[in-house]
Parts: structure tokens; C-alpha cells; sequence
């Protein structure tokens, strides 16, 4: 997947580096900008970092769970780098890094104990909820890794599966427009962060397209809110010093805080939106119910 | 479902009347062209490729060139339906596209459902034309699509009633669907497709309907020429 980019543009580019300057004018611990999109139902999330583009659904099935785990439900992902991405995509040819990139934001959610899979059980042995996450890749411009698992985790917590009551054996499921449907529970949210190191022992924050096809390694941090390193994953590379992995670790933890404020405050904003829009319907005398009143509370509780 | 007195559908719309169209245009920064068009919460993004290389030498065709469709789905992989809607889509745009222009080249059409509400093929070839014309594929003309149905009736068989543009919920309660592309240059019908039994009346009755919906590309017109007078000003 790599780009085919020419000598001369390489070499501006790390000379450039090495004088702790980028060609999009960032400085080397910059972040390019983060906007996040919601759609018109429940968990579907556009995610844009700079010109990467990923977009992820979330939609929830009730099914029956597996025997020696009575009381746990799935989650499911399912990752799709797109042919639109790029040019070199083949869509009749399975992506390696379709796989990597999917296990990566899986394994740092479940192994972190972000997710668990027991709070989606219904009734123990016979129905539990289904959580699938489909992650696509639009447009590739770089660090699809970051911008990927800021997309999951805005879905995710803007995701409402329907209300269930049960009554014995017996559940009731509630549909949307009938009771407010429920977030699920998210019990922390591990970012990732990715650095691309270069010679002299220079490493930047969040690499483009081009940054990415000149850079020697690069080194992905997924850390979360409270300070906490919940996965880190290096492929191959050049070889790092110690030092400068803790250097890493100290801006991810710095990054990865201002990414969840930000994703935080997008989904308050559009929960709003959302409440005002209904609440002019009921004025406007059409047969919506003021059923989102108590979504902001529950969002403000994750945090 | 429908309440026959006022003639008025569930979601309040009229009997031929529309969903609100929404687009927008070369969004994507690395394919040649793209655009999303939405009605109202059937959503559909797609991205065009080409002229370029033919990825596999044996699609290559010696005296046009090769146009490939891509349909992914919103969510989990992609199954015999989304095979079938790809080649629909593909059946389509193929009709209107130059492609003895540039032989020996693809070009890629790559269809992503954001979320699907019923129309998915209507709105995906919408908005492949959309993108076809943002990456500047030579065409003949332009391509609207409009996904007609006869609702299911128990009590009376004759007296269907015909709506056009229906939604999911709609969809689930057809008896009959008919999906109707037609070519801007020529008025003609490039493609259509029936699902389900309906009468041959009940057949040129919604061709009829469909004529009257040339004001889906009256506003891809509008949309291009927004988006080319936005670029001078």
C-alpha cells in the first residue's frame, strides 16, 4: 500500500525532518485536525483526521451464546479497507492490513477490559446481544490506525442498542420510538496514537501518506484517559532506543486525553442537536415523543 | 399501513412524492471523483477511478474500457444480494459512459452504503453518476434513478397502490418493486428491474410515475452547477 513517491520529494521531506519541520506546516508533535460526523441514526460515525477519512455503523442482533459462555455476548468487528481508499486496494484480493489494523483497536478495546462482553447478556444460556462493528476505510491519507480506533470509539459510545425488560424467562425487547434506548457500557476508551520515527533519532506524531512511505518504523500507542497504556504495537522498523519509546508514551498520554475530550464533547453536541430537533417536532404538532430527554445525562455518566 | 382516504403514507409523505435529496461532491481527497447522495436516511457514498490500469489483464477489453463496480454495504461482508445490486448499478452507469474513448483502461466505481433505508440501488446509481461526472468521465448524458412499489393488499388485488421512493419499512410491506434508470439525453430507459408480481398495467403505471421523476437529475444539474459556479467565485 505503500505510495510510489520520488527521490526528490523524499529527500525534501527528511531534510525538512531533520530540522523539526513538517511539509503540511505541523510542528513534529502536531496532530492534524480531528472531525467527527454523525448520521442520522444511532452509532454511525464519520471520522475525518486531516484528509483520512473512516466511517464505522454499529447495528446490534439478539442471538444465542455460546454453551461453555452462557452469560456472555460478541463483539464483533469487521474491518474494510475500501477500493475507494486508494488506487492500489484490490477489491478481489484480501488487505493483510485489513486484518492487522482490525486486531489492533479489537485486542486494545477487549483486552483492556473496555468492552465486556458479559454486560450484553439478556438471559443467561439462551439470548444475548450481538454488537457489530463494521470499520471502513474511505480515503487513505495516512495513519489509518488512529484515525480508525477515534471513529470506533465515537461509534461506540454514541451507539443505542433498544431497552429490554425481563420478566422471569421471558424478554421484552422495546423499540427506539417506543422507550429510550440504552448506551452501552464503555468503561474506559484507549485511543491509539501513532509516532513514525527517522534518523537522528526524530520521531513524529500522526504521519501522512507521504511522511508514512519515507519514515524508517513507527510505533502505535493506545492509551486511555486515565493515564493507562493499554496496547502498544510496533511492526518491524528501524530499532528504538528506551528513551525515546517513554518520550512516545508521555505525548500519547497528552494526545490521547485531548482526542477523548474532543470526541466526548462532539457526541454532548449532537445528542442536543438531536433533543432540540425532536422537541421542534413536537412543537411543529408531528407525532414524535420527547424520548431523547435523558440521553445527555447518560452520556455526561461515562465520563 | 397506508390510510387509503387521504392518501397519505405512513411517514407522511404523499403517494409520489420524493424524499429530500441531499449531495455532495468530490469529498474524497485520493479518488478522481466522489460524491454522496442522500435521501433522507438512505445514504450512499461513491468513488470513481479512471481511466486507469486494468488490475487484472484478463478484464481488459481491447476496444473499451472495462468498468468495474464495487458494492460494500454498510455492515458485514458482502453476499450474493450486494453481487446483484453491484451488477444493476454497473448495467447502468455502463450505458452512459464514452467507453470506447479510452480502450484498453477501467474505470472504477466504488459504491459504500452508509446506511441503507429502503432505495438502495436507486440512490447508489444517483450517486455514482454524481461521481462519474466529478471525476470527469466522458458520458452521453446524465443517469437518474427512481425505485418505484405496489403495496400489498389482501382485500383487493386490482386496486394496488403505487408509491414512489419507498423507505425500509415500506419496502418490507411491497407486493411488487420496480427499479427504473433513465438516460438524461435521450429520455430512455437504461435499465429497469421488477421484484415481486405485477400486472402489465400496473408495469407501464409505474413506468408513467417514474417519467414524471426527472427531478432527480433536474437537481443533479442544480448540484453540479453549484458546486462548478462555487469553484469560479
Amino acid at each position: 500500500m505503500k505510495e510510489v513517491i520520488s527521490k526528490n520529494e523524499k529527500d525534501f521531506i527528511l531534510s525538512s525532518i531533520d530540522k523539526y519541520t513538517r511539509i503540511d506546516g505541523r510542528s513534529i508533535t502536531d496532530m492534524r485536525s480531528i472531525k467527527i460526523e454523525f448520521g442520522k441514526s444511532f452509532g454511525l460515525v464519520e471520522v475525518q483526521l486531516g484528509k483520512t477519512r473512516v466511517y464505522t455503523s454499529i447495528t446490534c442482533d439478539i442471538v444465542e451464546p455460546k454453551p461453555e459462555r452462557p452469560n456472555e455476548g460478541f463483539y464483533v468487528f469487521n474491518t474494510d479497507i475500501s477500493p475507494m481508499s486508494s488506487v492500489s486496494v484490490d477489491p478481489n484480493r484480501g488487505n493483510p492490513l485489513e486484518n492487522e489494523l482490525g486486531r489492533i483497536i479489537e485486542k486494545g478495546l477487549k483486552e483492556s477490559r473496555a468492552i465486556d462482553t458479559e454486560s450484553l447478556c439478556i438471559i443467561s444460556g439462551s439470548k444475548v446481544w450481538s454488537i457489530k462493528i463494521s470499520i471502513h476505510i474511505l480515503d487513505d491519507c495516512g495513519n489509518l490506525l488512529d484515525c480508525a480506533s477515534i471513529s470506533v470509539i465515537a461509534a461506540l459510545l454514541h451507539f443505542r442498542k433498544p431497552d429490554v425488560t425481563v420478566i422471569g424467562n421471558e424478554a421484552t425487547i422495546h423499540p427506539i420510538d417506543e422507550r429510550e434506548p440504552v448506551p452501552l457500557s464503555i468503561h474506559h476508551t484507549p485511543i491509539s496514537i501513532t509516532f513514525g520515527f527517522f534518523p537522528n533519532e526524530i520521531m513524529i506524531v500522526d504521519p501522512d501518506n507521504k511522511e508514512e512511505s519515507v519514515m524508517d518504523g513507527k510505533l502505535s500507542f493506545l492509551v486511555n484517559i486515565h493515564k493507562e497504556i493499554c496496547g502498544v504495537s510496533k511492526g518491524g522498523g528501524t530499532s528504538t532506543s528506551v528513551h525515546q519509546v517513554l518520550k512516545c508514551s508521555k505525548i500519547a498520554v497528552i494526545k490521547a486525553a485531548e482526542i477523548t475530550l474532543q470526541i466526548k464533547e462532539s457526541i454532548i453536541n449532537d445528542i442536543k442537536t438531536r433533543q432540540s430537533s425532536i422537541n421542534n417536532n413536537k412543537r411543529n404538532g408531528s407525532g414524535f415523543r420527547n424520548n431523547n430527554s435523558k440521553n445527555l445525562e447518560m452520556v455526561e455518566h461515562n465520563k | 399501513m397506508v390510510k387509503k382516504q387521504e392518501f397519505r403514507r405512513l411517514n407522511g409523505r404523499t403517494q409520489g412524492q420524493l424524499r429530500s435529496m441531499e449531495s455532495e461532491q468530490s469529498l474524497l481527497n485520493k479518488a478522481d471523483g466522489s460524491a454522496k447522495f442522500s435521501q433522507n436516511k438512505t445514504s450512499v457514498l461513491a468513488a470513481v477511478y479512471g481511466p486507469i490500469e486494468v488490475n487484472s489483464a484478463r478484464k481488459e477489453k481491447i476496444l473499451k474500457s472495462y468498468v468495474e463496480v464495487t458494492f460494500t454495504p454498510a455492515l458485514g461482508n458482502t453476499t450474493y444480494l450486494d453481487k446483484e445490486k453491484e451488477l444493476l448499478v454497473k448495467n447502468a452507469v455502463e450505458s452512459v459512459i464514452l467507453t470506447t474513448l479510452h480502450p484498453r483502461t477501467q474505470v472504477s466505481v466504488i459504491i459504500q452504503v452508509y446506511s441503507d433505508d429502503g432505495s438502495i440501488v436507486s440512490c447508489s446509481i444517483n450517486a455514482a453518476c454524481l461521481a462519474l461526472l466529478d471525476a470527469g468521465i466522458e458520458m452521453n448524458g446524465l443517469i437518474g434513478s427512481i425505485t418505484l412499489m405496489n403495496e400489498d393488499d389482501d382485500e383487493d388485488n386490482n386496486k394496488c397502490l403505487m408509491i414512489v421512493d419507498p423507505d425500509l419499512n415500506e419496502e418490507n410491506n411491497s407486493k411488487a418493486m420496480a427499479i427504473f434508470a433513465f438516460s438524461s439525453n435521450s429520455n430512455n430507459i437504461v435499465m429497469s428491474k421488477t421484484i415481486g408480481t405485477l400486472t402489465e398495467d400496473q408495469y407501464f403505471e409505474c413506468l408513467k410515475a417514474a417519467r414524471g421523476c426527472d427531478s432527480i437529475i433536474a437537481y443533479m444539474k442544480l448540484a453540479v452547477k453549484n458546486r462548478i459556479m462555487g469553484q469560479n467565485n
